[in-house]
């Protein structure tokens, strides 16, 4: 199913129905007939998007940059954004694919409990974030930006893996209670603050918080196995023999919480 | 039927059902994961009173973390017999050895938490992580990060058991212990090269076959004296005047496919030694095993 966009508006649109679960056993009509709201103006999806059935199980969209909530809590199949997503690209979602050749906006992969999310292009804040209130935000699921990610990435994650090719924002992997977060990029400010379990990998130095504690440099086997399924992926993750076989330092923290999370950076 | 002039007994070899596990051992060369994967199957002769029996299945390179590796398979009986023997065998073999790691390398219907067990010596301090889900492994393969004095043990939270095939086995009958030791040792390094098999005993090889019963009431297995030469003449002995020795190949596999493989290419490389008069098998007359492997078939 190819949707392209009717218009270039600036006006969000809520479009949690673009998903394979909603299209599912639906006739091209059904799907035209389907709810959305631009702005808070209720319309259907045929209002704002040319929709062709070409034969395929893929949900393909053009260029979407202000569209929310594509791929929400989608169980299985595939989306392709040939182009921009807007907000909670892929929220709650607990399988299948999503791949957006451009960059997303803010609060992609919110709380989603399995599945793939990959992003050409740039990632805004809140990347398998927690919303607001939450109790744990990513919980299972792999989600590779190539580009850079804003800031709170990872915030309360609590299974799965994040892999930044570019840079974090500001607080990335604050609250962790477990998964993974790997970034290939310069951190911001406050990484891992108040994280009490899980695992940020670095492969530039950081600026830690005085809440984390040195412990050793060694080889973690664990993250051998963990890089090398990485690798097998289709994402072309820059990873390298050196990055499975070389020495990491192990800092501990957040002390000031459980002090559980590790920061483990390359040492070469 | 002969082969290279040996008379292949018309007689078949009885196989029992058993529970099977792969255990694979990682370490930072080949010689420490060997060290460990021989400790953890040592003492892995007979069910009857090591527990399992086990044996290292060969050294491999395909490992998750990409270190050398050595397979270990190991049967037993029953699942809670496999689960157990699998917590104190890599608790006491793998955990202890030096840059190990150990992880689960066989799909099967039975589960068992291993790793998820050991974790507690972590005293608090361990870790888990899980990887994503596969089609292998639909709910995504659990770790268990283990702080220890060298490093960091990591175990596999569950290990899996498939049933199997166990006891497959066939005798070498021939003139002394020269000829038979020599045809046993050319056996067993044709079975090693077969995948999914062990032979569990010390090189493969078992001296001391036993029968069902024994004239003591305490004891229900003893000699199997139809074939021990130095009673041949006090007992219903199935030795001819010629043969003094017999030596017993034992082999557990995965599947029956590959127990019948490893019977055919053991019996073909026991014929290549001169000395050697007849192969036969041991058998309780089918009453016992879920599988009869007929010799003549086999080969």
């Amino acid at each position: 199913m190819f949707l392209n966009p009717l218009l270039k508006t600036a006006i969000p649109v809520t479009a949690p129905c673009i998903a394979p679960d909603c299209f599912s056993g639906k006739s091209v009509k059904e799907i035209k007939a389907l709810t959305v709201y631009y702005g808070n103006k209720e319309k259907h999806l045929q209002d704002l998007f040319d929709i062709k059935d070409d034969g395929q199980d893929v949900i393909t969209l053009g260029s979407v940059p202000t569209v929310k909530y594509i791929g929400k809590g989608m169980t299985a199949g595939s989306i392709v954004v040939k182009g921009d997503a807007g907000m909670h690209l892929g929220a709650e979602m607990k399988g299948g694919r999503i791949t957006v050749e451009g960059s997303v906006s803010d609060w992609a992969g919110a709380e989603m409990k399995g599945g793939e999310i990959f992003i050409a292009g740039n990632a805004g804040h809140c990347l398998g974030g927690a919303y607001r209130g939450s109790k744990s935000g990513m919980n299972k699921g792999l989600i590779v930006v190539k580009g850079n990610a804003g800031t709170e990435v990872g915030g309360l994650m609590k299974k799965g893996i994040i892999v930044v090719e570019g840079t974090l924002g500001d607080a990335a992997g604050c609250n962790m209670k477990g998964g993974t977060l790997i970034c290939y990029g310069r951190p911001g400010d406050r990484l891992g603050a108040f994280m009490q379990r899980g695992s940020i990998v670095l492969y530039e130095s950081p600026y830690l918080l005085p809440t984390f504690t040195y412990n050793a440099v060694y080889n973690p086997t664990w993250l051998r196995v963990f890089l090398r399924e990485l690798a097998k992926t289709p994402y072309k993750i820059p990873i390298t023999q050196g990055h499975i076989e070389g020495a990491y330092r192990r800092y501990n923290g957040d002390i000031s919480e459980l002090g559980k999370g590790e920061i483990l950076v390359f040492q070469g | 039927m002969r082969i290279n002039d040996v008379e292949i007994v018309d007689t078949f070899a009885e196989a029992f059902k058993m529970y099977a596990s792969r255990v694979l051992v990682t370490a930072i060369n080949e010689e420490w994961a060997m060290n460990s994967a021989s400790t953890v199957a040592g003492f892995g002769t007979s069910v009857i009173m090591c527990g399992c029996e086990a044996g290292i299945e060969g050294a491999t390179m395909e490992t998750p973390d990409g270190r050398p590796g050595v397979n270990i398979l190991l049967f037993a009986n029953s699942t809670k017999d496999l689960g157990d023997q699998l917590m104190r065998r890599i608790g006491q073999c793998v955990m202890t050895s030096p840059t190990s790691a150990c992880f689960n390398n066989l799909l099967g219907e039975k589960e068992f938490v291993v790793g998820g067990q050991l974790r507690y010596f972590g005293d608090g301090f361990q870790i888990s992580k899980r990887l994503n889900p596969t089609p292998e492994y639909p709910k995504g393969r659990r770790f268990w990060r283990i702080p220890v004095m060298g490093g960091e043990f990591l175990c596999e939270e569950t290990f899996q058991a498939a049933k199997a095939v166990g006891g497959g086995n066939f005798l070498i009958i021939g003139r002394g212990i020269e000829p038979v030791l020599e045809a046993s040792g050319k056996a067993v390094q044709a079975i090693r090269e077969v995948p999914c098999v062990i032979a569990p005993f010390p090189g493969g090889v078992v001296r001391s076959g036993s029968k069902v019963g024994s004239r003591y009431k305490f004891l229900a297995a003893s000699t199997n004296t139809a074939y021990c030469p130095m009673v041949k003449s006090q007992v219903e002995s199935d030795l001819t005047e010629e043969e003094n020795c017999v030596l017993e190949i034992v082999i557990d596999a995965v599947d029956i496919e590959s127990m019948n493989k490893a019977m055919h290419e053991g019996i073909h490389a026991a014929c290549t030694t001169e000395g050697v008069t007849r192969i036969s098998a041991g058998n309780y007359g089918g009453n016992l095993g879920k599988y009869i492997i007929n010799l003549k078939e086999v080969i």
